[in-house]
């Protein structure tokens, strides 16, 4: 577009529009005289070529502006046919779009990593239309729909899950089944989209934290079970061999006294697998609703008496009183009183012996916790303690916590251990938030 | 002279297990209950071979007892051989015990025959150990006995030489030998 692109656009256009002006005035001036016609239509033809020009370069600023405008909601506008620096609108928008496609990569940025967090958290994180139709998912989400989540459609999560996702209020927080039977807490949230309301589901599967829980059990468990058998197995298996060897000459009062070991430690050995299998058939908990003040009341008579004869302080708390929650009551109790004789056994050479049951609510879920004054955990003990048939007490069996842990995991809680800061130990049942009726 | 073997476990049927198997190799044996019974029945040179549980306490897995008596007992006794058991499954421990200087180790239950073997071999590297370390301390006794005399004659070889009963040559070559 010739030399006048060096100078400012306004330039430009008023310098074109000048000599536009004269020459049609020179070419009207000239027609007057008939010899002139031919010199007067030249000039015409000269102000007819700039006026192109002129709308031909007014035309272009038009659609850079038009390309620039367009770019602005465009993906990747790379200005196409124009060079950069050329006048001062070219250098503004270019300037403009340096500054844009800076902002854009920024915002790319961050979503690119929102992305990425999104991704990452177990949770499963669904948008969901008024329809049901699935929006968006991140990839736990992606897993749990499978095939489906191209789809968008929620079906993959059980026909009656997806029925009670979209139906819930939002804001609130359920305990659904899927489809394959794993059992899930849904939180249900909600915003507006520029296409109306939308639905924000996060879906955490309980059972995968407790499956984890519960096959380090079975894991100790197996090892525990082959370490106790093969202990109790090696005087039978030695002293049996030492007895063929000896053969009938052997001395009668100490292959009698061989076959006494043998006989007591095969006894000892069908016990301990009664011990095991009694813990093993644990029966399925049959939830009825529980009046936290009257459980408590009822376990405080059972324990009164054994703490009064050992001379250790009871004490029980129930906050707030009027406390209600679903579990099985005989399994909570057969569980609780585990720990409630855990705690007496811990303060029985204590002077000042005290042991403290508190029920109470925390984050919407019963607790039941059982406090002692007693030696306390070292932390091998403490890591150990949940193991089955792993016990500091010469005589004791190690099934006790073991037990109680199994029943809270079959409520879908948990027992956990906690070590006071001022000694001592305490065991917290923990009864999921679903078995606490109304907060 | 046969030799004397020490077996420690906290199970006594496990005791007895072990000294009706061991009896068959003409060995002396001892038990112990615990970790400190163990350790107040062992002084230098009176045991040739112990056969020491990895685990005391009830329920205890973690084999530290094992391991903390084991090297108790070196220390008492550096050339006593020590055997270790450990119920399948505890390979990892017993592998660590060898580290830090068992002799052997034998998994639970054990085959009579194995274990009997495990002891008598375990027995005769006392033994070696015992001669070897005699060996040492009979360099180290002539060392210090040359130092002695020297001290005491200012280091006139020829003094200290006659004190020690040898030829000033002779004394000569066992300084070089002793770096003197």
């Amino acid at each position: 577009m010739g030399s006048s692109r060096a100078l400012p656009f306004a330039a430009g256009v008023a310098a074109r529009a000048a000599v536009i002006g004269a020459l049609a005035f020179a070419a009207l001036s000239l027609a007057g005289w008939r010899h002139y016609y031919a010199t007067a239509a030249v000039l015409l033809g000269f102000a007819l070529v700039i006026a192109l020009d002129l709308a031909r370069s007014t035309a272009a600023a038009d659609r850079t502006l038009a390309q620039f405008v367009d770019g602005l909601f465009a993906e990747g506008y790379d200005r196409p046919g124009r060079k950069p620096g050329a006048g001062r609108l070219g250098g503004a928008i270019d300037r403009a779009l340096d500054g844009l496609s800076r902002v854009r990569a920024e915002r790319e940025r961050r979503l690119d990593y929102l992305r990425a967090l999104i991704d990452a958290v177990s949770a499963s994180v669904l948008v969901v239309s008024e329809g049901g139709r699935v929006e968006f998912a991140n990839r736990a989400a992606q897993r749990r729909l499978g095939e489906a989540a191209s789809l968008g459609v929620m079906e993959a999560l059980g026909a009656d899950a997806a029925a009670q996702l979209c139906a819930a209020p939002p804001g609130s927080r359920l305990m659904i089944t899927l489809a394959d039977g794993q059992r899930a807490l849904a939180s249900i949230g909600s915003f507006t989209s520029t296409d109306g309301p939308r639905r924000l589901i996060a879906l955490q599967g309980l059972a995968s934290d407790l499956d984890a829980v519960e096959e380090a059990a079975w894991r100790d468990l197996s090892r525990i079970l082959a370490h106790e058998m093969m202990n109790s197995l090696t005087p039978i298996c030695s002293l049996a061999e030492s007895l063929t060897a000896l053969g009938p000459d052997g001395d009668p009062a100490a292959m009698a006294d061989a076959v006494e070991v043998i006989g007591r430690r095969s006894a000892g050995l069908m016990h301990f697998v009664e011990r095991y299998r009694r813990m093993a058939d644990l029966p399925t908990p049959a939830p009825a609703e529980i009046r936290a003040a009257a459980f408590v009341a009822g376990l405080g008579a059972l324990t009164r008496g054994l703490a009064a004869d050992r001379g250790v302080a009871w004490e029980s708390t129930v906050e707030p009183p009027e406390l209600t929650f679903q579990a099985d009551p005989e399994l909570l109790e057969q569980a609780v009183l585990n720990l409630l004789k855990n705690a007496l056994d811990a303060v029985a050479s204590k002077p000042d012996g005290s042991v403290r049951l508190i029920c109470g609510r925390e984050n919407g879920a019963a607790f039941i916790t059982v406090v002692d004054n007693g030696p306390g955990l070292t932390p091998a003990q403490a890591e150990a303690a949940f193991a089955p048939f792993f016990t500091t007490k010469p005589d004791g069996s190690g099934i006790g916590l073991s037990l109680a842990r199994q029943i809270a995991l079959a409520h879908g809680g948990r027992l956990e251990h906690l070590a006071p800061s001022r000694g001592g130990a305490a065991f917290r049942l923990l009864l999921p938030e679903t078995a606490v009726a109304t907060p | 002279m046969p030799p004397r073997l020490l077996v420690a476990d906290d199970d006594p049927d496990v005791l007895k297990a072990a000294q009706v198997a061991l009896a068959r190799t003409g060995a002396t044996i001892d038990t112990a209950g615990g970790p400190d019974q163990l350790l107040s029945l062992v002084v230098p040179g009176r045991y040739d071979a112990v056969l020491l549980d990895m685990n005391f306490a009830p329920a205890a897995r973690s084999g530290d007892e094992g391991l903390a008596t084991l090297a108790a007992l070196h220390e008492v006794d550096p050339a006593l051989s020590v055997v270790l058991m450990t119920t399948w499954g505890g390979v990892a421990l017993a592998v660590e015990g060898l580290r830090r200087g068992a002799a052997n180790f034998v998994l639970k239950p054990w085959r009579n025959d194995a274990l009997a073997d495990a002891m008598t071999e375990a027995a005769s590297l006392t033994g070696r150990l015992r001669a070897d370390a005699g060996a040492v301390n009979l360099e180290d006794l002539e060392r210090r006995a040359i130092e002695r005399a020297l001290a005491i004659y200012d280091g006139n070889v020829s003094h200290a030489a006659t004190a020690l009963g040898l030829t000033r040559p002779a004394l000569y070559r066992r300084m070089a030998r002793h770096g003197l």
